[in-house]
């Protein structure tokens, strides 16, 4: 792979619609994430899940060949539906240093954040950094 | 195993802000619902020994004042829901404070909250979130259930029993369990029957599932 100076980093942040019955849900999501984390980790592609029971979102960096090519499998994906991009564009520097999932849960606060964020275009950098925040806990004792 | 009834949705409240306590406690009891106000996480830890199960709204008003004024992790909120999950990991938590801070929600839900609540408190965003601690407390009620008859079973194990029990579970063989422990191999073979005998089982995978829920896979003996 090329140093990756050279190759400009994009970024896409998207929520989407699960279209898994719930009773079903919990397994999809391990799976999809067992997958992801290989195949991300080979991309060089870094980001975010968080899945709330009935949306996924998602936030993806990375080298912009590997990510449009990562954007094309996540949008033929049948186990979702409805993507709508939240944020896109270029980065000067990565924000997450790799990938994992943030949360996945029932959690009404963390559905209630998507909402706001789909209907609202100024609390999308709040849904940002709640994935970082996920994604960096601060350590704790085992 | 028969379906686990919870015989009453019970909600326990903790508090240290008088008048929201009452404005919460009133809410519930309006929804029908038994709740149990208490003042401070450590009434509620003192009583956890024997309150029901059920929902848990913890208010989180900061770190206490005379605390290092970086909010360290086990001050946080992460550390007040563990100090439940502990005691009691069936408990549904949901944290509620005022203007949380991002790492607040993130802290609450990773330290296992089910849910977190913004105050000031709303009926309408209250009752779903309680009905959603209510619907997984079953399930949750049944594990710790098995976990509790589970680790009764182990006491019944002689510390040798419990060496074996681990060698095996740590995936080692028979003559490898007997060098480790210095015993001959047909020695392991009776206490491997013993231990199936003692626990009720009657193959491999019902024990390697055992050893899960009371926590003995985690300090297997070193397979390595």
């Amino acid at each position: 792979m090329r140093p990756e100076a050279t190759v400009p980093l994009g970024h896409w942040l998207y929520v989407s619609r699960c279209m898994v019955a719930p009773a079903w849900a919990a397994n999809t999501v391990d799976a999809l994430v067992a997958q992801a984390v290989a195949r991300n980790a080979q991309l060089a592609l870094t980001g975010a899940l968080l899945f709330t029971g009935s949306h996924f979102v998602q936030a993806l960096e990375g080298p912009e060949p590997a990510l449009a090519m990562m954007r094309a499998t996540i949008c033929r994906d049948p186990r979702h539906a409805g993507i709508r991009t939240l944020d896109e564009g270029t980065l000067a520097q990565r924000r997450f240093a790799d990938w994992s999932l943030a949360y996945a849960g029932g959690s009404a606060y963390l559905a209630a954040q998507v909402q706001q964020a789909i209907s609202l275009a100024d609390r999308v950098p709040t849904l940002v950094r709640l994935l970082q925040a996920f994604a960096f806990p601060a350590p704790r004792p085992a | 195993m028969g379906e686990i009834i919870v015989p009453q949705r019970t909600v326990h409240i903790v508090d240290s802000d008088t008048l929201h306590r009452r404005d919460v406690t009133l809410m519930v009891r309006k929804q029908g619902l038994d709740c149990h106000p208490f003042s401070q996480t450590a009434d509620l830890e003192e009583a956890l020994g024997y309150i029901q199960a059920g929902c848990v709204l913890m208010a989180w008003r900061g770190a206490s004042p005379e605390a290092d004024a970086s909010t360290d992790d086990d001050e946080g909120p992460g550390a007040m829901v563990r100090s439940v999950l502990a005691l009691r990991p069936e408990m549904a938590v949901i944290v509620m404070a005022q203007a949380p801070t991002i790492r607040d929600v993130v802290e609450a839900l990773r330290a296992g909250a089910v849910d977190f609540l913004e105050i000031p408190i709303r009926v309408e965003t209250l009752r779903p979130v309680l009905d959603h601690g209510f619907s997984i407390l079953p399930a949750r009620v049944a594990k710790q259930q098995r976990v509790g008859q589970a680790t009764a079973l182990t006491t019944q194990l002689t510390p040798r029993e419990q060496e074996v029990l681990r060698g095996v579970v740590a995936g080692l063989t028979n003559r490898a369990i007997a060098e480790r422990l210095h015993i001959g191999v047909r020695t392991v073979e009776m206490h491997r029957g013993n231990i199936m005998q003692k626990l009720q089982m009657d193959n491999l995978a019902a024990l390697i599932r055992f050893a899960i829920l009371t926590g003995i896979l985690d300090q297997g003996l070193d397979a390595a």
